[in-house]
């Protein structure tokens, strides 16, 4: 199951990779005399309402999604590294204080503290700098729950026996940091990351559908799901859905690949 | 024990009212556009109105006297006027919160029940466990919004939605809590000393994985609340989350400030239910 959900992911991500060579057409073209076509030689999943080619659309926005949501879920578990090692090292009010920032961070709806973060930034900006925004965004607000984690396996190896005897030894704390307890963190990292990158991938895709993640003409797996917004155009033009199965095969090949306890989390 | 976490999550209450609001009014405050607003291209208006208006906003820049103006008011039950409805935020709130709650708490029972009984029955069934377990997979992986889009397209009940944005996280939360809890050295005993499959699970099972699965309760609330701002915007249900999403799109500062107040403590006051209770039951177990 896990190999399959591997092989599926890995086509999916290089289709998304070599968009530039496997899509048909650019994805900004409008094909003004062609809005709203059906699937043809020469446009394999039509138009859309501009004209635009939606496979090239597809492709160009998979490859979007699929190369920063890996960048941000990085970017999060960086920052929570850097806040639970900082948390789990310094203790006593130190600690206390970052665990209840954590905490207040996490009582807040994500969805309400991506909205109103996205919302409060300019939205007047090139498609570029929008998506920057957005998938920054989505790293500076993924800290506070990997950042628990980190801290917890941090606090664990600074007890452990070795780590007792290496400061024993008078090693200082940048070597321990980067000789003892970041080696023994990669697995809780490699976890986090793999956890975050499905989340804001769908997260992406809600703040897109509620028109504030990347703006258009940048195609993303969340702005391609905007024309569904017409729902009652579906039954005529069942091609629409096909960025719907795209982020649902990768989302589903995603959680085929986390370990059980971790896709519940 | 009891008495520290009751302590400990009025403390993260106070904390997240006060500054949640601080938080809320402070983005907004230092939002590129603050000073500006469609009203100044409003050719009809006189010069004294532009005036007044640049003086109400003018009361806004500061935000630390701002908010403490604010909070002050809200002691005494003012929440403020909106400035995208131009109507009082309490009347927004008290109208539109019947419909949240209604939503929210329709979708809670369905995905908190269904998920809870499909992990009993999992427990019980390899062939469900794997049915259960994919759908909450393929559920897991739609974003809320296309849920509800989906729920429009087949004309079914919108809070569906929010069911099935919670079932896959309290089913495979509880499927895991159950299997570790059958698998315990007094269960094992029970069964070979010849008690049937129910009573095992009412007696011995359920009990011990209680507790786990009441904390989850509380979070399920954070969940539903999150998943309900796209779900009320792409259907157009009026409450709470679309209310959300229209004063953080338009930067309606008194609607913003009130809304990450109430969101937080409803968040908190949830967990902290859940907590507390998952504790009491520890504590009778015990």
């Amino acid at each position: 199951m896990r190999r399959a959900a591997a092989i599926v992911l890995l086509l999916l991500a290089g289709a998304a990779l070599f968009a530039d060579l496997l899509a048909p057409a650019p994805f900004d073209v409008q094909y003004r005399d062609f809005s709203n076509a059906a699937p043809s030689r020469q446009f394999p999943l039509g138009t859309d309402e501009l004209g635009r080619d939606r496979l090239s659309r597809l492709l160009h926005g998979a490859r979007i999604s699929l190369v920063m949501a890996p960048a941000a879920a990085l970017g999060a578990t960086l920052l929570a590294a850097l806040i639970g090692i900082g948390a789990g090292l310094a203790g006593g009010w130190m600690e206390k204080t970052i665990m209840l920032a954590a905490d207040l961070f996490l009582s807040l709806p994500w969805m309400f503290l991506l909205l109103s973060m996205r919302a409060v930034l300019p939205l007047n900006t090139s498609p570029i700098v929008s998506l920057a925004i957005t998938f920054a965004l989505l790293s500076l607000l993924g800290w506070a729950g990997p950042s628990r984690v980190v801290r917890a396996a941090v606090k664990a190896v600074a007890n452990s026996g070795y780590m007792l005897q290496a400061r024993a030894s008078g090693v200082g704390h940048a070597r321990l940091i980067f000789f003892h307890i970041l080696p023994n963190l990669k697995a809780v990292m490699r976890a986090q990351f793999w956890i975050s990158m499905p989340v804001f991938i769908l997260a992406e895709a809600n703040l897109s559908l509620l028109g504030l993640g990347v703006s258009e003409p940048l195609p993303s797996l969340g702005t391609l799901l905007r024309d569904l917004e017409n729902y009652s155009a579906i039954g005529a033009r069942p091609w629409m859905l096909a960025p719907a199965g795209f982020l649902l095969a990768v989302m589903i090949c995603l959680q085929a690949l986390l370990p059980a306890q971790e896709g519940a989390r | 024990m009891f008495l520290k976490l009751l302590v400990r999550h009025i403390l993260l209450l106070v904390l997240a009212i006060v500054l949640g609001g601080l938080a809320g009014a402070a983005l907004v405050r230092y939002a590129p556009g603050f000073d500006s607003d469609a009203s100044q291209l409003d050719a009809t208006r006189s010069a004294g109105s532009f005036e007044a208006l640049r003086a109400e906003r003018a009361g806004e820049r500061q935000i630390i006297s701002y908010y403490a103006g604010y909070l002050w008011g809200l002691g005494h039950g003012e929440f403020g006027v909106s400035r995208t409805f131009h109507r009082p935020v309490r009347e927004l709130l008290s109208e539109r919160a019947g419909v949240t709650w209604q939503f929210v708490s329709f979708g809670l029972v369905a995905g908190c029940g269904f998920g809870f009984l499909a992990a009993i029955a999992s427990v019980y069934s390899g062939i469900l466990d794997g049915a259960f377990s994919l759908l909450s997979g393929v559920l897991l992986s739609i974003p809320a919004a296309i849920a509800a889009i989906a729920a429009l397209v087949f004309d079914a009940p919108v809070w569906i939605c929010l069911g099935a944005v919670i079932f896959p996280r309290v089913f495979r939360y509880t499927r895991d809590n159950l299997a570790e809890a059958a698998s315990a050295p007094h269960v094992i005993a029970a069964r070979a000393r010849g008690s049937g499959p129910a009573g095992l699970m009412l007696r011995h099972v359920l009990p011990s994985a209680m507790p786990q699965t009441m904390a989850l309760l509380g979070i399920t609330v954070s969940t539903a609340m999150a998943a309900d701002i796209p779900v009320e915007v792409m259907s157009g249900i009026p409450g709470l989350g679309q209310l959300a999403w229209q004063a953080a799109s338009a930067r309606d500062l008194p609607v913003l400030v009130i809304m990450t107040m109430l969101l937080g403590a409803v968040a908190i006051t949830a967990n902290a239910i859940a907590d507390l209770a998952a504790q009491v039951w520890r504590t009778a177990a015990a």
